[in-house]
C-alpha cells in the first residue's frame, strides 16, 4: 500500500521536518551553488524554516548576495537496503536575516525549542539568525517519486 | 519517563543492587550487607536516575558538543579542565527533576536518625580489577539538609566528567559517552579512627602479608595524604603483626598507636573475611574500632594502586590537590622558592662574564645549566601544582554561586601586580610619550634605519640623540628600565634583551595606533558600578559563617595566579643568562677555529660547548641540528584550511592578516592590526600582543597565558586550534571569532569555480 493514500503529504513533510535535526542548506553566489549542513526548525504551519550561522562564513556571504535558497532534509541511513524507505524533501524559498533578536523572540525560540544546545551559539553577536519563507516543498519517497506541495 | 521504583535502590536489596544499576561500589556494599558485615545504612540513586537527569536537562547533547570539539587524545589537560568546568557548571545549574527530588526527600525522612550523610560516587566499572577510578570521582561527606544533599548529588554526578576522570578514560580508552553514575547515600558516621586495609600488599601481591593504615579522624585526610597514618604489616601465614610504623602527626595527645593489638586483629580478620566472601583480594575503607567497626567500602585491589607504574591515575589525582596541601605549597612557593629564584637571577647577573677564561666559562656553563635544570624540576613539581589554586577557586565559586558564566570567578583575579602587566604598562606609557612628541617619534623611527631585521642596534648613539631632545631623557630611562628589568628572558634560543629594536618597533606601532585612535575614538565600556561584584556574590552565597573560608580560597587563587605568571618570567631569566654564556662560548670557539658558524644556540648545546671549553678538542665540534618540519606533507594531508575550530578564549571578532610567530625573528616584523598565530604566547612575546587585532593559539585553555592577556586587552582570541601555526600561512586573511571559537581563513570567494569553467 502506498503511504500517500493514507497520510496527507503535509503530515509527512511535518513529521520528517520535526524528526530530523539537520538538513543541507543550498545557497549560491556568482552562479556557483554551495551546500552547508545546518541545524533547523520548521514552523508548525510549514511556511517557515529557521536556522543560524556564524557570520564569518561563506554560507553567510552567499545569503547576503542571494536570498534564494533550498533546504534538503532526508532520513537516510547507511544501508543500501534503506533506499526505498528514504523520505526527503527539498524546500525552496527566500532567506531573510532576523536582526536584533534575543532568545525570547519567536524565531529564536522556535529554533531553540528544537535544538536546545544552540542557546550559547545564538547569543553570540557573531551569529546571524535567518528564516526561510518557504514557497513550496518537493517531497520524495520510493527513491524517485516526487510530489510538490505548497504551504498555505 | 522514569518510574519511582527505578530511582532508589536500598542497599539491602542485593538482587537489585547490580553493578549496572548501582555501580561497582553500590554492588559491593550491598553484597557486604548480605554477608553480614556492618555497613552504614543507606540507599543507592540508580544509574537510571542519572540518565533521566541528564536527558531531562539535555546535558547529554551539551556534553557531546563539549567533548566532540576535537578528539579527546588531542586535548591537553588544560582544555579538558575547561571542558570539565563547563560540564560541571551545567550539572550545577540544571534543575533536579521533581520525581527524583521527591524520592530523595522520602528516603531522607526514612533515615531521620542521621544528622548528616555521605554522598559517594559509584560508576559501573569504576572499581574492577583492571581499573580504579578511586579518588577520580567525587565523594562528599558530612552533608546535612535536603537542599545541600541534592546539590551534593549533582556535584557527584558531574564528577563523572571531572578533568582527572576524563584523562583516565582517555588513557584507558573508555568511551565517555557510555558512562553513567550511580550515587550511594549513607548515614555519615563521624569520629574515628578510620583507615584503609589491604588483604594483600598492593605493592607486591606475592608477599604473603596484609597492610592496615589508620588516622585519628575521617578517611578523607588519609586518602588525600594530609595526615600520616599509623601502619601495620601483618603476616598472613602466622597471623601476627610483623611491623608497625607510628605516623608522624603534630597532635601532642596522640602518643600511642590508634588501635591496640586486639582491635587490629579484629579488623584484620574482617578484611580476610571480606576477601573470602567476595572472592577477590580486598582494598577496604573502614571506620570505628572494636564493636563499632564499620566497613565504608570494599573493592578489588587493582593494578592501578600506588606502586604500580602502569597507569597514570595517581598523577591525575594530583590535579585535584586538597586545600590544605595547596596552602602549604603556596606558602613555600611565595616565601621561599620565588625569593630564591629571584636571588639566583640577580646573582647570575652580577657575574662579570667578560673576564672569564675558557676553563672558567666552561665551568660557568655547567653550573648555569644545572641550576636551570634544578629550577625546571621545581617548576613541574611545585609551581604547576600551585596553579590549581585558581582552579580550586573556580570550582568553589561555581559550587556556591552557580553563575551563568562558569568563568565569572576570573574577575576575582584581576588587578594583580604581575611582572608582565608592569612591563606592558611601561611600554604603553612609552608609546603615549612617543605619540605626543613628534621629535621623539622621528628619532626613534630613524634609529630603526629602515630595517628592523638588522641586529646591530646602536644603543649608545640612540642615547646621545635622545638626550638632546625634550622628553628624550625620560624615554631613554624608561627604555633602560625595560631592557634591564624586563628583558632578560629568552624565546626559542634568543634573548629579548639582545633585540631592543623589537621594543622600539612595538612602541612606534602603538604610537601610530594611538594617533589613529584619537581621531576615531573607540567607545570604551564603562563598568557598571551598580553591579554586584563576584566577591560579594560569593560572600552572600556562603553566608557569614564561611567568610573566612571563602576569603582564604580567594587569596590562594590570587596568589597562585600571580605566581604562575611571575615564575615563568623568572625562569625565563635563568634561561636567558645561560644563553648569554653559551653565545660567549660560541664566539670564542668560532674564533679558535673549533666551531663552524652557527645559526643559534640552545641549552641542549650547553654540555657540548662546556666540554669543548674545558677540554679543547682536536677537531671542529658538531652541534646537533634541528631539522625543519616538513609542512608540505601536513598541508597536503590536511587540505587547505577554510574554517578551523578551537575554543573561544577571548570574546570579540577581528579580521586581519595572519602573522605566524615561531621565533624571536618573527616578532620583529609584527605590524599593528595583524592576527597573531602562534603555538602559545610566551611571557617573552606579551609585549607585541597589544599590536594584534586577534590571536590564534594551538595551546588551548581559558586560563593559559595567552587567553588571559587577550581578555585583559580585549583582543578576540581562539585557542586550542590544532596545527594553527602550520596550516595557516603568513599574509592570509584570517577572521577570529572569539565568541564562537571559529577561525575563518581566506575570503569567502568562489572565484576558483568560476575560473575552472570560465573559458566556455
Amino acid at each position: 500500500m502506498n503511504d500517500y493514500d493514507e497520510i496527507p503529504i503535509r503530515d509527512k513533510i511535518l513529521e520528517l521536518g520535526e524528526g530530523q535535526l539537520f538538513g543541507i542548506l543550498c545557497t549560491q553566489s556568482n552562479e556557483q551553488p554551495y551546500g552547508s549542513m545546518i541545524g533547523f526548525a520548521l514552523s508548525s504551519d510549514l511556511k517557515n524554516a529557521v536556522f543560524a550561522t556564524p557570520k564569518a562564513t561563506r554560507k553567510y556571504q552567499n545569503l547576503i548576495n542571494c536570498h534564494n535558497v533550498a533546504l534538503v532534509v532526508n532520513n537516510r541511513e547507511k544501508h543500501p537496503s534503506d533506499l526505498m524507505k528514504i523520505q526527503a524533501f527539498t524546500a525552496t524559498g527566500k532567506a531573510e536575516e532576523i536582526f536584533n533578536y534575543d532568545l525570547q523572540s519567536s524565531w529564536a525560540k522556535l529554533l531553540i525549542n528544537k535544538q536546545s544546545y544552540l542557546g550559547a551559539f545564538l547569543e553570540s553577536p557573531t551569529t546571524a539568525l535567518f528564516r526561510i519563507k518557504i514557497t513550496r516543498y518537493f517531497y520524495v519517497c520510493s527513491f524517485q517519486e516526487v510530489r510538490e506541495w505548497k504551504p498555505e | 519517563m522514569i518510574k519511582p521504583e527505578e530511582i532508589v535502590i536500598p542497599l539491602t536489596e542485593t538482587d537489585r543492587c547490580l553493578e549496572k544499576n548501582a555501580g561497582g561500589k553500590g554492588a559491593s556494599l550491598s553484597r557486604l550487607i548480605a554477608h553480614g558485615f556492618k555497613v552504614p545504612a543507606g540507599y543507592c540513586l540508580s544509574t537510571r536516575a542519572y540518565r533521566y537527569f541528564i536527558e531531562t536537562n539535555e546535558i547529554d547533547s551539551a556534553i557531546n558538543i563539549e567533548l566532540g570539539r576535537k578528539p579527546l587524545e588531542k586535548m591537553r589537560w588544560e582544555e579538558l579542565w575547561d571542558s570539565a568546568l563547563r560540564i560541571r557548571s551545567m550539572f550545577l545549574k540544571s534543575g533536579m527533576p521533581d520525581i527524583i527530588a521527591e524520592a530523595v526527600k522520602r528516603q531522607h525522612s526514612i533515615m531521620e536518625e542521621f544528622s548528616s550523610f555521605a554522598v559517594r560516587s559509584s560508576a559501573p566499572g569504576e572499581d574492577s580489577a583492571g581499573l580504579s577510578f578511586a579518588g577520580l570521582h567525587e565523594s562528599i561527606t558530612d552533608v546535612s539538609g535536603i537542599v545541600e544533599l541534592i546539590d551534593a548529588i549533582r556535584i557527584v554526578w558531574s564528577s563523572l566528567w571531572s578533568d582527572a576522570a576524563l584523562l583516565y578514560r582517555k588513557e584507558m580508552n573508555l568511551d565517555p559517552g557510555r558512562s553513567a553514575m550511580a550515587v550511594i547515600i549513607q548515614g555519615f558516621q563521624k569520629g574515628g579512627p578510620s583507615g584503609v586495609g589491604f588483604s594483600r600488599d598492593p605493592r607486591d601481591a606475592q608477599l604473603d602479608q596484609s597492610i592496615i593504615e589508620a588516622v585519628p579522624g575521617s578517611n578523607d585526610e588519609l586518602v588525600d595524604g594530609i595526615i600520616e597514618p599509623d601502619r601495620w604489616i601483618i603476616s598472613r601465614r602466622t597471623k601476627s603483626i610483623i611491623d608497625f610504623n607510628k605516623g608522624n602527626r603534630p597532635d601532642p595527645d596522640d602518643s600511642g598507636s590508634l588501635l591496640n593489638t586486639n582491635e587490629i586483629m579484629h579488623l584484620y580478620n574482617e578484611i580476610l573475611a571480606i576477601e573470602s566472601k567476595m572472592s577477590w583480594p580486598a582494598d577496604v575503607e573502614w571506620t570505628g574500632k572494636g564493636a563499632k567497626l564499620t566497613i565504608l567500602q570494599a573493592r578489588p585491589i587493582t593494578s592501578g594502586e600506588p606502586g604500580n607504574k602502569e597507569d597514570q591515575r595517581n598523577w591525575y589525582l594530583t590535579l585535584r590537590p586538597k586545600l590544605q596541601n595547596l596552602k602549604r605549597l603556596a606558602a613555600r612557593v611565595n616565601d621561599e622558592l620565588i625569593p630564591r629564584l629571584k636571588n639566583e637571577g640577580e646573582r647570575q647577573s652580577q657575574v662579570d662574564t667578560e673576564k672569564l677564561n675558557d676553563r672558567e666559562l666552561g665551568e660557568l656553563i655547567r653550573q648555569r645549566l644545572s641550576t636551570l635544570e634544578k629550577w625546571r624540576k621545581i617548576y613541574y613539581d611545585e609551581f604547576i601544582p600551585l596553579a590549581h589554586g585558581v582552579r580550586q577557586l573556580g570550582i568553589y565559586y561555581n559550587n556556591e554561586v552557580k553563575p551563568e558564566n562558569p568563568y565569572e570567578f576570573m574577575s576575582l583575579l584581576e588587578d594583580q601586580e604581575m611582572i608582565a602587566s608592569k612591563r606592558n604598562q611601561l611600554i604603553s606609557s612609552m608609546a603615549d610619550l612617543t605619540a605626543g612628541n613628534e621629535e621623539l617619534y622621528e628619532v626613534l623611527r630613524a634609529s630603526l634605519q629602515g630595517s628592523i631585521s638588522d641586529d646591530n642596534f646602536d644603543r649608545a648613539n640612540l642615547k646621545n640623540e635622545l638626550m638632546i631632545i625634550p622628553g628624550g631623557t625620560d624615554f631613554y630611562n624608561s627604555l633602560d628600565k625595560l631592557i634591564n628589568e624586563f628583558s632578560h628572558v629568552s624565546f626559542k634560543g634568543e634573548n629579548l634583551s639582545d633585540n631592543p629594536k623589537i621594543y622600539i618597533h612595538v612602541i612606534l606601532e602603538l604610537a601610530d595606533s594611538a594617533k589613529a585612535e584619537k581621531q576615531n575614538q573607540l567607545s570604551v565600556t564603562e563598568s557598571d558600578s551598580d553591579t554586584i561584584t563576584p566577591e560579594n556574590k560569593l560572600f552572600e552565597a556562603v553566608g557569614k559563617d564561611r567568610y573566612e573560608e571563602a576569603s582564604g580560597i580567594i587569596e590562594l587563587g590570587r596568589l597562585s595566579w600571580k605566581l604562575r605568571d611571575d615564575d615563568n618570567i623568572l625562569i625565563g631569566r635563568l634561561e636567558s643568562q645561560l644563553l648569554d654564556v653559551l653565545n660567549m662560548a660560541g664566539k670564542k670557539l668560532v674564533a679558535a677555529g673549533k666551531l663552524n658558524q652557527y645559526e643559534k644556540l640552545s641549552d641542549t648545546t650547553a654540555p657540548i660547548l662546556a666540554e669543548a671549553l674545558l677540554n679543547p678538542p682536536d677537531e671542529i665540534i658538531e652541534l646537533p641540528r634541528e631539522e625543519p618540519k616538513d609542512l608540505s606533507e601536513l598541508k597536503s594531508k590536511a587540505g587547505k584550511p577554510r574554517q578551523l575550530v578551537g575554543q573561544p578564549a577571548g570574546p570579540g571578532v577581528a579580521s586581519g592578516t595572519a602573522r605566524i610567530v615561531r621565533n624571536i625573528k618573527d616578532l620583529k616584523g609584527f605590524k599593528f592590526g595583524e592576527v597573531l598565530i602562534c603555538d602559545a604566547i610566551q611571557p617573552t612575546m606579551t609585549h607585541i600582543v597589544p599590536l594584534a587585532s586577534g590571536i590564534v593559539e594551538r595551546r588551548g585553555g581559558m586560563l593559559i597565558h595567552g587567553a588571559i592577556i587577550a581578555r585583559e586587552l580585549n583582543i578576540p582570541c581562539v585557542n586550542g586550534v590544532a596545527d594553527a601555526v602550520d596550516l595557516i600561512s603568513n599574509g592570509e586573511l584570517v577572521t577570529v571569532d572569539g565568541f564562537l571559537g571559529i577561525v575563518t581563513v581566506g575570503e569567502p570567494e568562489l572565484d576558483l569555480e568560476k575560473r575552472a569553467g570560465g573559458s566556455d
